[in-house]
């Protein structure tokens, strides 16, 4: 069993109004820009069976969205985008799963690096962060469950987000530890423990000088190529030290402690599917957390490496074999109904997860009198359409209004066809970003058939 | 499961089964027409200073490596030893390997999430570090230059060369914010363990190396890091260091004299090992999924025994440089763990392995089980495998057509009725799918006497087991039965020497091979054959190389 410790938020929290001019005051109230909404991104993998994932003619439900479209007021929050087809500018590499697990987010197509296949860019994580003032104590996570009985078949998949061509980014997997970084629990209440968290976070940050000061040194005797990875790593030292120094404000209620509701289950680590659906119903309750606290900005998680090879054991399914991946998703191309019947049930138990974390934001009120989600935006996406690696009308979801600029919601945009690009586009103006295009299309423009208010 | 169930179970990879256009495999770099110029890194063994006739490798772009996560905790080992190393380890993010190692630069960055997990681990260890031993400082002592002495030693063996003045500065400017003496050798430590100078292996020449040259040597202390770092995963130990401050790491028989004393290190056997998985592609046996109602005998306990095996195998056949590639593809295994009594069934007679049925690495239960399937012997699998691996041929995936057709044509791998042969047979009937199986099918089903866990078998679902195989597209085509007559055809490839010398220049170089580098690979493989096959003079081959310590000035 893994042991916890929830510190970090001990110093934040105790260095109180001492410090100068705190990061987070200094984000609040910089500028007259509209606060962007917290921005959730969500990676399923291996497709969906397309009829009963699409709400029928003249209907806002299905077999496998019911959980989700059933429930009115989150249906009412709900927008589907239909005929989204993956786009194959750039010629991505590798199959179906690498073009969407590295594509769907990044809007470039993935690379070899020798057997394996990475992203081609920088992934809409980053692009967010990099460009948008989120201003939340913590810009970005990038989250997700590998708890998988299956050999690594290609390095690329274990992470979606990028920082540029081959540069992944590690996708961070032990839940105890986002806790701790994200809810620390407030305990240094008196003076003397006020005084000793606000000593540590001077020598924190004398350390983390003295790193920034090599990395600068260093960075002075470095072609442009080598530079760009110093750069990286002093943005990361930056960041964090900013962190550290950063005053959070005293939460109050739900957000004023804040744990997992479960402590018992192992986190880290490859070949554990025991663990996986506790794990991936912990992380729900994790992402609602961290959102409805407003304590990330932007927050990726992925069920899952890409093109996954879950066993579902825990699902029960008559007649379920032994491999989803092989035995069931690359059957299904709608004409067999038992493998329907299958992969549907197994898609439909995913709807449960995100329809929790639905739940969740959404029952968690916040100071404008809105819920959390409607204060988000939370894009669920899938790295490819079927389980045949078929690549048009990719399941895509968006959950929330994010904070009004999703004008109109509890509808299905279907505008014809429009490549996947658009979905970057449309993401990055909703945060504040006024793109024309994403990715390798510079120039698609956002979504058609969205109603947008990009001046909330 | 339900019948209806079984009618569409299928095996996985049969995904790789209908190709529906023309493959061709090429070998995993390009031809420069440039080899021949080496001149023969082992030749001229003299103590004379690192002259040598001028390679065809171009010189590389100066760079910076991140560690690798390994090579970080073998840091931490030899600075506060391996208890720090093990509380480090599962705060650590997890990165996968690239092309079967885990030291690729393409692969390796400084994350916001890998920041924070330095900054947690500097902190976790200093915090559990005995400054008192670390950093003695007798009563009365001056403790400002206590801790100057500390930061400077401890620095040294942290960076694999002595801190500069500027570095050591910020060091004792970190220490300076501790309250006490104890605090501020952590905080030391804190910032040693975080600092560029630990996190990366530097490949940039002297700090004053002139910005006009074209290019630029790499100081001592940096070729010394990186013989340390590919050797033994870990920052130059102390006679290394030694070495590098006396100038003795400049002719080829001092870089070879290091050599042969790191190569005898328990480490540099860790880190071939390393390396000779990478090049088999192969990950802990344990995580080779196989289907529990199929292999209910395939338990944690099994696997690893035949982990051990494995291990243990590529340990003695390595034997720290001096084993050959040969004694790998070739030898018997002789330490077989009892456990796997049952996989070998027959095979293991009182006197040791049948040899008629059981030769070299390709025979042994733990890579067998790797490369397969999980529900059958994966023949796709280890055809794909022999060809990718030892022949460095690319071969593309399947096209997306094949899933539609596979979800048209079903194939039950658990039919009774037919071999696992016989059910992707019809590969060869298929023109669709001859144009890519022809190539590595062939492979694997020669070794169809070998069953998913690596158990020899005549006979599969009652019916007769082919172990009539076929190797095309190499330099030792032909028709073979059985994975000891495939061995024997391997033994006598060229192109697998060439492979397995591109794969370790991957490995050393930690990087892959420019197509115009093909030369290098070319010449370090004529060596490596003619000497017999030795690891060692493929080291040899790479540390005296004359470009080894050259670099493009990019600024």
């Amino acid at each position: 069993m893994k042991t916890k410790q929830f510190g970090r938020r001990e110093l934040l929290r105790a260095a109180g109004a001492t410090l100068a001019v705190p990061f987070f005051l200094k984000q609040a109230f910089a500028g007259a820009a509209p606060r962007p909404p917290n921005l959730v991104m969500l990676m399923q993998t291996n497709g969906t069976n397309q009829k009963n994932y699409w709400p029928a003619a003249g209907t806002f439900d299905s077999p496998i969205l019911h959980e989700l479209l059933n429930d009115p007021v989150l249906a009412a929050k709900t927008t589907l985008l239909q005929n989204i087809n993956f786009d194959m500018t750039g010629g991505p590499t590798g199959n179906g799963h690498d073009w969407g697990f590295h594509g769907l987010y990044s809007g470039f197509a993935a690379v070899n690096s020798g057997p394996d296949q990475f992203g081609g860019g920088i992934s809409l994580d980053h692009v967010v962060t990099q460009t948008v003032k989120l201003g939340r104590p913590i810009d970005k996570l990038h989250c997700g469950v590998h708890a998988v009985d299956y050999k690594i078949i290609n390095a690329g998949r274990a992470s979606f987000s990028a920082l540029g061509p081959h540069q992944h980014v590690p996708c961070e997997l032990d839940l105890y530890a986002l806790y701790a970084k994200v809810f620390g629990a407030p305990t240094a209440d008196t003076p003397q423990a006020r005084a000793a968290a606000m000593q540590r976070i001077v020598q924190k940050k004398s350390v983390l000088d003295a790193v920034a000061g090599d990395l600068q040194a260093l960075q002075g005797r470095l072609g442009p190529s080598e530079k760009n990875k110093v750069d990286i790593h002093l943005t990361a030292v930056r960041d964090f030290e900013n962190r550290l120094s950063a005053v959070i404000p005293a939460q109050t209620g739900a957000c004023a402690v804040v744990k997992p509701s479960r402590t018992d289950v192992l986190s880290e680590g490859q070949g554990n599917e025991a663990n996986a659906e506790a794990l991936l119903r912990l992380f729900m309750e994790f992402i609602a957390n961290a959102v409805a606290c407003d304590m990330v900005g932007c927050l990726s998680f992925q069920f899952g490496r890409g093109g996954d090879h879950f066993h579902y054991r825990w699902l029960d399914i008559p007649g379920m074999p032994e491999d989803a991946h092989d035995l069931v998703a690359h059957l299904d191309d709608g004409n067999n109904p038992e493998v329907a019947r299958i992969n549907t049930a197994i898609k439909l138990w995913y709807t449960t997860l995100v329809t929790d974390l639905a739940r969740r934001l959404d029952a968690f009120p916040q100071a404008d009198g809105a819920t959390a989600l409607d204060n988000s935006l939370v894009v669920w996406g899938n790295e490819i359409a079927t389980g045949t690696h078929g690549m048009d009308k990719i399941p895509l979801a968006l959950l929330g209004k994010a904070g009004g600029r999703l004008k109109k919601t509890g509808y299905i945009v279907d505008s014809g066809v429009q490549p996947h690009h658009r979905l970057g586009a449309t993401v990055l103006n909703i945060m504040g970003n006024p793109v024309s295009g994403f990715g390798n299309l510079p120039d698609c423009g956002m979504l058609k058939g969205l109603e947008l208010d990009l001046q909330t | 499961m339900m019948p209806r169930a079984r009618t569409f179970a299928l095996a996985g990879a049969w995904l790789l089964a209908l190709l529906s256009f023309s493959c061709t495999a090429l070998v995993d770099n390009k031809q420069s027409g440039a080899s021949g110029t080496a001149g023969g890194p082992n030749a001229g063994a003299g103590g004379g200073p690192r002259e040598q006739p001028v390679s065809c490798l171009h010189a590389l772009t100066r760079r910076v490596r991140r560690l690798s996560a390994r090579e970080y905790l073998n840091v931490l080992t030899d600075l506060l030893g391996e208890g720090a190393a093990t509380a480090a380890k599962p705060l650590l993010p997890f990165e996968p390997r690239l092309a079967g190692f885990d030291n690729q630069d393409g692969g390796l960055l400084v994350s916001a999430a890998y920041q924070e997990a330095l900054f947690n681990i500097a902190e976790k260890v200093a915090g559990e570090a005995d400054p008192a031993k670390l950093a003695p400082c007798a009563a009365g002592a001056d403790a400002a230059s206590c801790l100057s002495a500390f930061a400077q030693s401890f620095a040294r063996r942290g960076y694999g060369r002595a801190p500069t003045s500027e570095e050591l500065s910020r060091l004792l400017a970190a220490g300076a914010t501790g309250t006490d003496y104890a605090t501020s050798v952590r905080l030391v430590i804190e910032a040693v363990l975080q600092s560029p100078n630990a996190v990366y292996a530097t490949e940039l020449g002297s700090p004053d190396a002139g910005k006009s040259d074209v290019e630029v040597t790499l100081a001592p202390h940096e070729v010394a890091t990186q013989m340390s770092l590919v050797l033994t995963a870990a920052r130059p130990d102390e006679a290394l260091l030694a070495a590098v401050d006396a100038g003795q790491l400049s002719t080829a028989d001092q870089l070879r004299a290091q050599l042969t004393r790191l190569l005898a290190t328990p480490r540099a056997q860790t880190q071939l090992r390393h390396f000779i998985d990478g090049w088999l592609d192969i990950g802990p046996v344990a995580d080779a999924p196989k289907d529990a109602p199929t292999f209910p005998e395939y338990t944690p306990e099994l696997a690893q025994a035949m982990q051990q095996e494995l291990d243990q195998f590529i340990d003695a056949k390595i034997a720290g440089g001096s084993g050959t590639l040969l004694s790998l593809l070739t030898d018997p295994s002789t330490n077989i763990p009892p456990a796997l009594a049952s996989i070998y069934g027959a095979s293991l007679t009182p006197t040791g392995l049948d040899p008629a049925r059981r030769k070299g690495i390709l025979s042994l239960p733990g890579l067998l089980t790797y490369h397969s399937a999980d529900q059958h012997s994966g023949p796709i699998e280890r055809g794909l495998f022999v060809k990718r691996q030892l022949f460095c041929q690319v071969l593309p995936p399947p096209p997306a057509s094949v899933l539609d057709r596979l979800a048209r044509m079903p194939l039950d791998t658990k039919d009774k009725a037919r071999t696992t042969r016989q059910k992707y047979e019809m590969h060869v009937n298929e023109p669709l799918c001859a144009g890519c199986h022809d190539q590595f099918d062939g492979i694997g089903f020669g070794l169809e006497e070998m069953d998913a866990l690596g158990r020899y078998r005549t006979t599969e679902n009652g019916l007769p087991v082919d172990s009539n195989g076929n190797l095309a597209g190499t330099d030792v085509d032909g028709v073979f039965n059985g994975v000891v007559q495939l061995t024997d055809k391997l033994a006598q490839s060229e192109q697998i020497k060439t492979c397995f010398t591109q794969h370790f220049f991957r490995f050393s170089a930690s990087r892959p091979p420019n197509a115009d580098e093909q030369c290098v690979i070319d010449a370090w493989s004529k060596t490596f054959s003619a000497g017999g096959t030795h690891l060692q003079d493929l080291l040899t081959s790479w540390l005296t190389e004359p470009r080894f310590a050259v670099r493009k000035e990019d600024r």
